[in-house]
């Protein structure tokens, strides 16, 4: 039986492993610890925006949508405006007011999932009679949790199931549940819409808009949508700049693994020569090994790194991050071409060097 | 006709002159001794010879070529299809048995053939020891393997590097014999390093080294 | 004699110790400047997180129902700099004025506030400067804020509306103004003439009163504890909590500093500042706690593949009679070297990349921890003995010959 060349080279390189497992092993180890870092990072840091953003959102919106005639949007308009990627979030209000103690007092209706970034005594209003209360109206109109009020115009009575400090303009107005509001009001729609954009396309979102909605009044609130998109740079800019420093460092790591591999090896380069191997030839003995061993350890080490990346997700942000699988494959050459690159290097050299002094055992 | 033919061969290291002028003309099919003692600088004109080491003057042809004018590729090229070496330590790879170890230089050369490989290391006498690895044979074994390793891809000439140092007298014997054997029937030329004046007596011919010069030349009758 | 065959061996295998250094440097650079990093990052973060605006709003006490019909209540000018003497004076980085008027023949809303203002602080050298500046980062102003008696800033808004541009004339209570810059904010300034506070002052007739007070302040995040009520707090409590920089305790100190004042955390902003701050910091204590783990393993894996090939060594010292303690004397003296070596560069370098990532990201260094110096050379050396000491044992435990012949 006869085998080719290719199979020879297999042959020898497998008896290698196999009679070096821990050797193997230990290099498979470099390689996975390298690429999970790696991809625990990328992940991350592809992934930090939609996750800080999220946290942001509770800063307010970024843009308020009402309309130039004053009218409630429609109810399909919302549904269009709300369902464009761009948009992250959105809450929705109705406006009005309510007639107490002879006194014209602004009514925000709001779901009780919409109302954050509030410090809330009691509970929010549920069920058709509850209204929540500003602090500062409040306090001036020495209104308490659990009274009534008597809304004078239509006659109907609404119980005080909290108090609100919100630390706005919102603090002199009371809130109600949105679909309280609608009903007591008569309103079909919305009041204005309160929309978290992503920051980055912001203008283009606005100009669309305007395009396909010629009677939006569109507001952006700056203080937020530039303030929002300032720390959002800044923190994929540390991930990157954490991650570059931390997988360089990870890539010595590894490269100095391999590398030590190769340097035990030098004397089985320099016989090789001596029996007639080309450079190329010695080279192809490391390379296959080193693809073997990059191949086996960046597979495991994406998955390995995705798990870091899950964990750590789920632990920070309580949630799992999306994994953008394009980035795998890419991670995956990664690894194969620094497990490469460690193993030739030092082969190379040691190719180039003559073979009387390695076998005189320098180098 | 001559095989190996050495010019006024220099060879400088940093911190001493190894070679100092060496000349010499050896014949197809001879068995040359070198001999000389310690840092004389036989194993430095032995792999200039092999085309291991570079000299720092000074021409060397083998086969009519000028070795100094080949790239490294070029010279182990050279060296797989003309020279087999072997030398003091005796350098086996140490994850491969001792019929794997002689197949990775047919390997090199053209294409592994295990039964070639093991008819090889019957004729040194290594029959019943085919599937063991270096570590577990003996000083002479693995020299008997290096022997095998050598001669598997029928080259013209054997260099061969105090081949004999680390074995015992019965066991240096064995070694010379065998080799004198697979000589006479193979007609290759044998270039033999030695500090050991019992080595020379297999050789037709004994070059005598000191402080990196040809002292004495003088061939062997019988 | 020891140290003479430490040394020939540090000469003779220069590369493989460089390895084994390197690989100690870089992940005791990694690891220490990740914990810099990790230790630094909320206060970082922090200062980045005011680019959101004011914290804290302090406003007139309202009594009765009167002011909410727009009955007018002030708080003063002299008051202001008081903000800086309370406890948490230093995690005052700015606070604003404002004086709301209405102008009395078109009925146009006039601001009063502060710019850039520089005040001096009783007992601080430097002069606090303070103002829209800092505090609304995202203030635009075309044109420039005014700089003469007789200058104006305009609103976006109503400079469109009443169509007038940069280097117009307007009067204002009798009074003829330029147009110095149209200034956007996204806010009521946007619809409003913007003036200097001062100048405000004197011409509307309210000397030394301010409408509102906007303060940025550095604070805790919020926990369990800062939610509790203060008015229902043991003394001892209510000291941990009035000492504490929660956004809810620096507001009560600023309340009691200002006279007839009123001052509420912006609840949107500081709870998200705290969650921010938390979820972010978490996110980095992970990830170098992944990339310390990551970088002792590397240095692990290192050592003992460095390792690996002196198990020959140790296999011949034995044979020339050294006795087991001499062997593994000789070669932790080695990973001591190493360790001690790899962890100084290692530190050395550390510093050089926080400090990179600090000014890279955030403009300023990231703080330097002298804690740090002991605690990664200690690491290190720890690593590397350790690293050292797996491979000395498998070659302690075998015999010689076996090792000398080559397996
Ligand atoms: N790589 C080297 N660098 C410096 N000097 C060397 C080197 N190799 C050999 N030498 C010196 O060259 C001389 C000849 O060495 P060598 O040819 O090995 O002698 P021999 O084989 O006869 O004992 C010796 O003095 C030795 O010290
Ligand atoms: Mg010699």
């Amino acid at each position: 039986m006869r085998m080719k060349k290719g199979s020879w080279l297999n042959y020898f390189v497998f008896k290698n492993i196999k009679l070096r497992k821990g050797r193997f092993f230990i290099a498979i180890s470099a390689v996975m610890l390298t690429v999970a870092v790696l991809t625990a990072f990328v992940v991350l840091s592809t992934g930090i925006r939609e996750k800080m953003s999220r946290e942001l959102q509770s800063y307010g919106a970024n843009m308020i949508v009402t309309t130039l005639t004053g009218l409630p949007l429609k109810e399909d308009v919302t549904k269009r405006i709300v369902s464009n990627p761009l948009v992250r979030g959105f809450k929705a209000h109705i406006y009005g007011t309510l007639t107490i103690r002879g006194q014209e007092l602004e009514v925000i209706g709001v779901r009780k999932k919409d109302f954050k970034g509030v410090r809330l005594e009691g509970s929010f209003p549920e069920g058709g009679n509850q209204v929540i209360v500003g602090v500062k109206l409040a306090e001036a109109l020495g209104i308490k949790k659990g009274q009534s009020l008597k809304e004078e115009k239509r006659g109907v009575t609404f119980r005080v199931s909290g108090i609100f400090e919100r630390g706005s303009k919102a603090d002199t107005a009371i809130v109600m549940d949105l679909a309280t509001a609608r009903e007591f009001f008569g309103i079909k729609g919305f009041s204005a819409l309160l929309l978290n954009v992503d920051t980055r396309y912001i203008s283009r979102f606005t100009s669309e808009l305007k395009r396909d909605f010629p009677s939006l009044k569109i507001t952006t609130v700056k203080q937020v949508a530039l303030a929002e998109e300032k720390l959002l740079k800044k923190i994929e800019l540390l991930m990157v700049v954490v991650s570059l420093v931390v997988v360089f460092s990870a890539a010595i790591t590894m490269g100095s693994t391999v590398g030590a591999n190769i340097i035990e090896r030098m004397e089985e380069i320099g016989l090789m020569k001596a029996l007639g191997a080309r450079a190329s030839e010695v080279g192809r003995f490391f390379l296959y090994e080193a693809m073997l061993s990059g191949i086996i350890g960046s597979l495991l080490g994406t998955l390995a790194g995705v798990a870091i990346a899950e964990a750590v997700s789920r632990t920070a942000f309580n949630s799992f991050v999306g994994v953008e699988i394009f980035w795998l494959p890419l991670l995956i050459c990664l690894g194969v071409v620094i497990a490469v690159a460690a193993t030739l290097l030092p082969v190379r050299r040691a190719t180039s060097m003559r073979p009387s002094s390695i076998l005189r055992g320098e180098g | 006709m001559s095989i190996i033919e050495v010019q006024s061969l220099r060879k400088d290291y940093s911190t001493a002159a190894a070679l100092r002028g060496v000349d010499l003309v050896i014949e197809k099919g001879q068995w040359v001794s070198i001999i000389g003692p310690s840092g004389s600088g036989k194993t430095t004109l032995l792999n200039i010879i092999g085309g291991l080491d570079h000299p720092t003057d000074g021409k060397v042809f083998v086969k009519g070529t000028d070795i100094n004018a080949l790239s490294e590729d070029e010279l182990s090229v050279f060296r797989r299809e003309n020279i087999g070496f072997v030398f003091q330590q005796s350098h086996l790879i140490p994850y491969l048995d001792a019929t794997e170890n002689v197949m990775l230089a047919q390997y090199f050369h053209s294409l592994p053939d295990r039964k070639e490989a093991e008819e090889a290391l019957k004729r040194v006498g290594l029959g019943h020891r085919l599937t063991h690895r270096p570590s577990q044979l003996s000083g002479g074994e693995q020299q008997r393997v290096c022997i095998a390793r050598a001669l598997i891809n029928n080259p013209s000439i054997l260099l061969a590097d105090e081949p004999t140092g680390n074995l015992d007298r019965t066991n240096t014997r064995n070694v010379l014999e065998l080799l004198r054997r697979l000589h006479q029937e193979e007609h290759f030329t044998v270039v033999m390093v030695t500090h050991d004046p019992y080595v020379t007596e297999w050789a037709e011919r004994v070059i005598k080294m000191e402080d990196g010069r040809i002292i004495t030349d003088e061939s062997v009758s019988g | 004699m020891l140290l003479r065959i430490v040394r020939s061996s540090f000469v003779n295998q220069k590369k493989a110790m460089a390895v084994m250094i390197v690989a100690v440097a870089v992940g005791t650079a990694i690891a220490s400047s990740l914990i810099s990093l990790s230790l630094d990052i909320t206060s970082k973060v922090s200062k980045e997180l005011r680019a959101f605006g004011a914290n804290i709003k302090v406003e007139p006490r309202l009594q009765g129902i009167a002011e909410v019909a727009g009955q007018r209540r002030y708080l003063r000018s002299e008051d202001l700099l008081k903000i800086k003497t309370i406890f948490w004076r230093h995690n005052i980085l700015g606070f604003v004025p404002f004086l709301y008027t209405i102008e009395p023949s078109t009925g146009h809303t006039v601001i009063g506030t502060w710019y850039r203002k520089s005040i001096k602080v009783p007992g601080e050298r430097e002069p606090f400067v303070t103002g829209a500046s800092e505090v609304m980062p995202w203030w635009q102003i075309k044109g420039r804020w005014p700089e003469s008696e007789n200058e104006v800033l305009l609103g976006r808004e109503l400079s469109s509306r009443l169509n007038l541009r940069r280097g117009d004339r307007v009067e204002l209570f009798g009074r003829d103004f330029r147009v110095s810059g149209i200034l956007s904010t996204g806010s009521k300034e946007d619809d409003a003439f913007v003036l200097p506070l001062e100048v405000l002052q004197k011409l509307s007739g309210l000397n030394g009163k301010i409408s509102e007070v906007y303060v940025s302040a550095l604070t805790t995040p919020m926990d369990d504890f800062a939610y509790k009520d203060p008015e229902k707090m043991s003394p001892r409590e209510y000291e941990k909590w009035y000492c504490t920089g929660y956004v809810t305790s620096i507001a009560k100190q600023i309340e009691e500093v200002m006279r007839g004042s009123r001052a509420r955390p912006i609840w949107p902003v500081a709870e998200t500042e705290g969650k921010v701050l938390k979820r972010l910091g978490l996110l980095i204590y992970l990830l170098s706690a992944v990339s310390v783990i990551s970088a002792a393993l590397g240095v692990s894996t290192t050592m003992i593949m460095s390792l690996l090939r002196r198990t020959r060594q140790v296999a011949l010292m034995k044979a020339i009679g050294a006795d087991r303690l001499n062997t593994v004397l000789i070669f932790l003296t080695e990973a001591l070297i190493v360790g001690f070596l790899g962890g100084l560069t290692g530190y050395l370098l550390s510093l050089l990349i926080s400090k990179y990532i600090g000014v890279e990201v955030f403009g300023t260094p990231l703080r330097q921890r002298a804690i740090l110096f002991p605690l990664s050379l200690g690491a290190s050396v720890l690593i590397a003995v350790l690293g050292a000491y797996l491979p000395i044992r498998k070659a302690l435990a075998i015999r010689p010959a076996l090792i000398l012949k080559g397996e």
